[in-house]
């Protein structure tokens, strides 16, 4: 409970943080008074909002998320439930932390081998257990990366360690 | 006239986009987890690297499409491929049951062909009348049409009301980051050069419909759809669901009215418009027909699909006319106008009717190759719904990365399409509305200009924006879209009481 609480925090969290941000910024910096106004105004709007959406979320009165959530209604018992939310979270985790690791690394290593690399772990990751099938997926994928960004609408991604080959 | 025979003309000189926009649309609409909005998302670097013309016709394409494509796994294997085709489940997929899916697909193809060309023909003829009216808005209109928008989005989008206008609100905040419109500081850009011209808008899209819906399938678990028996699709079948729908008049001319007026609220997507219509159609159905729906409906199912595809018409009207986006899907649209520098709003129709013109025909044209196209293809698209989900979603997360670079060609940018994608998941996840998020942040420069232009008109005074008529209309017509639903259920309650005290008597 106390960690499904903490994870309904983080939006209005961010949107404090971010007003607040913006707030100091206006007024601490040397800003005219017409653009203080405006993002001022923005600011505090949105920290007036997110007081009751907060104040909801401590009292345990928050509204259920529309999204549904997992959809469990083919698993039996509790304790398969929580593994498979586990293993989805941990996926979503490693889905993110990867991304964020290609983007990271994306001059350096270059498209082609990043996406390759991307594809390639991330479909071993979603359980899909057939080398050849991934092989397929990736190589297709990579070369519509290639052949249609790249060279007929002209979105130069980085070669990175390819440079001069590509 | 002029502007729509241009109009035609050039649709005539792309035409080969509308076959091809219905034809990728129904496949990936066919298949699981990736909604229309999803699919324009990520599919927005290509978009936008077209010429104008042919980006735009390919959008509306690609949307109405999907709209169809979603249905085919709905009808034949219980699998919806989106909220919007929920009901198209409910009532095809007990059709299938009992040996008539062919048929069920069949009303599908021609209930969505009729609502597209109901849906095309009120907004060819709604959008110039709206545009000529939309004209006299001065800056304090728009600024004011811009609030209303998001106030409606807020109001019919998932969660609720106060989360959706603090998602909204938050938006326009987010779109302040850049440089000042009047004095040209920077403001908020964590003193990153990448900042300086404003949060990139394409990469906070692709992120917030694209990538965050992509977390989500993982979420639930991407495993393969738990699919029932493939059947065998039939010609004659098919056609008999075409002969089902023409006779029942009845059915789809409300459902495409109200497809139509749904679509042109801003935010209420496809998935409101077809309950809506259901629920009508099962309000004014009779007692024996009543008893069929949820269990294989065909009005129920006609309902449905006429307004998803009708509800793309109406969402066009308020995009060409005001600027303000009738649904996600045409806030990609937005977004690929404002990257080729199109005037967006009623000045579209005088700086360039001919491009105007050409979108809104492009629908009839779409709805021709629709019935064509659909009953190619439900043979076997169905079958797509088979496909792993987890085999395609790898590939979707590479293509949303490579929309968040395309724009500005910034490695910065992916990393942005990275953090909404992420805040989008946290936002689906707690019931906050991502669609109010993004129109803040489209909106949200605009809406600055607007509200900085009225208050210099005001000579300094926020008294302008309540002492104009059509503000003032504006106004009425936002308190009343507010404060509308409150006062309903109050009214229901103190008629309920009354009632139970009369009883009680």
């Amino acid at each position: 409970m106390l960690i499904d609480r903490l994870s309904r925090l983080i939006f209005p969290g961010i949107a404090i943080w971010f007003s607040c941000y913006m707030l100091l910024e206006q007024y601490t910096g040397n800003y005219r008074s017409s653009t203080q106004t405006y993002v001022g105004g923005m600011a505090i709007l949105v920290l007036l909002l997110c007081v009751p959406i907060v104040i909801a979320i401590i009292q345990g009165k928050d509204s259920a998320d529309a999204s549904g959530g997992t959809d469990d209604s083919n698993v039996p018992d509790k304790e398969t439930r929580k593994k498979d939310a586990v293993r989805n979270f941990s996926r979503i985790g490693i889905v993110v932390g990867m991304a964020a690791l290609l983007v990271y690394t994306f001059e350096t290593v270059g498209y082609l081998i990043g996406f390759t690399l991307f594809l390639v772990i991330s479909l071993r990751l979603l359980e899909v257990k057939k080398y050849w099938l991934i092989g397929l997926i990736t190589l297709i994928a990579v070369a519509i990366v290639h052949f249609i960004f790249v060279q007929w609408l002209g979105v130069r991604m980085p070669a990175g360690v390819l440079q001069g080959y590509l | 006239m002029s502007g729509v025979q241009d109009g035609f003309m050039l649709l005539l000189s792309v035409m080969w986009v509308v076959p091809l926009g219905l034809l990728v649309g129904m496949f990936v609409g066919a298949l699981p987890g990736l909604n229309s909005s999803g699919m324009l998302a990520v599919m927005l670097p290509l978009l936008i690297l077209m010429p104008p013309e042919i980006g735009l016709i390919f959008t509306v394409s690609l949307y109405a499409g999907g709209e169809v494509g979603n249905s085919f796994p709905a009808v034949m294997l219980n699998i919806p491929g989106n909220a919007s085709s929920a009901v198209t489940a409910i009532e095809g997929y007990p059709m299938t049951l009992r040996g008539e899916g062919a048929k069920a697909l069949g009303i599908c193809i021609m209930a969505s062909t009729l609502g597209a060309v109901i849906g095309g023909l009120a907004a060819i003829t709604a959008a110039p009348v709206l545009a000529n009216f939309a004209l006299r808005f001065s800056s304090v209109e728009i600024a004011i049409v811009i609030v209303f928008g998001l106030v409606a989005i807020a109001q019919v989008a998932t969660g609720s009301l106060l989360k959706g206008i603090m998602a909204g609100a938050l938006g326009l905040l987010v779109a302040a980051i850049g440089t000042d419109p009047i004095w040209g500081q920077f403001r908020g850009t964590f003193d990153s050069v990448y900042l300086y011209d404003g949060m990139p808008v394409i990469p906070v899209l692709i992120g917030l419909l694209g990538f965050s819906e992509l977390l989500k399938i993982i979420e639930n678990g991407a495993e393969k759809p738990k699919a029932q028996t493939l059947t065998s699709i039939g010609l004659q079948g098919i056609v008999s669901g075409f002969k089902s729908v023409l006779r029942k008049p009845l059915d789809w001319i409300p459902a495409s009215a109200t497809g139509l007026i749904v679509g042109i609220i801003p935010g209420a997507g496809s998935s409101v418009a077809s309950f809506i219509a259901y629920q009508q159609s099962m309000a004014m159905a009779g007692e024996d027909d009543r008893k069929a729906f949820g269990n294989g409906s065909e009005k129920g199912l006609i309902a449905a699909d006429t307004a998803n595809n009708s509800m793309v018409g109406g969402s066009l009207v308020p995009l060409l006319t005001l600027g303000i986006p009738g649904s996600s899907s045409m806030a990609v649209m937005l977004v690929v106008m404002g990257y080729h520098n199109l005037q967006i709003g009623p000045l579209l129709f005088q700086n360039h009717p001919e491009l105007a013109y050409a979108v809104l025909l492009s629908q009839f044209v779409a709805s021709i190759f629709m019935l064509v196209i659909g009953t190619c293809l439900a043979w076997f698209a169905y079958r797509l719904a088979s496909v792993p989900v987890n085999t395609f979603l790898p590939v979707v997360a590479v293509f949303c990365l490579i929309g968040g670079f395309a724009q500005n060609q910034y490695v910065f940018d992916m990393g942005i399409m990275l953090i909404f994608g992420v805040i989008g998941f946290v936002m689906k996840k707690n019931g906050y509305s991502v669609i109010a998020l993004l129109l803040g942040v489209i909106l949200g420069s605009l809406f600055e200009g607007h509200v900085n232009r009225a208050i210099m008109m005001g000579q300094g005074s926020f008294e302008i924006f309540f002492t104009r008529p059509l503000a003032l209309l504006l106004w009425g017509l936002l308190f009343i879209t507010l404060l509308g639903p409150y006062l309903v259920r109050w009214l229901r309650r103190s008629k309920q009481f009354q009632r139970s005290s009369v009883q009680g008597l």
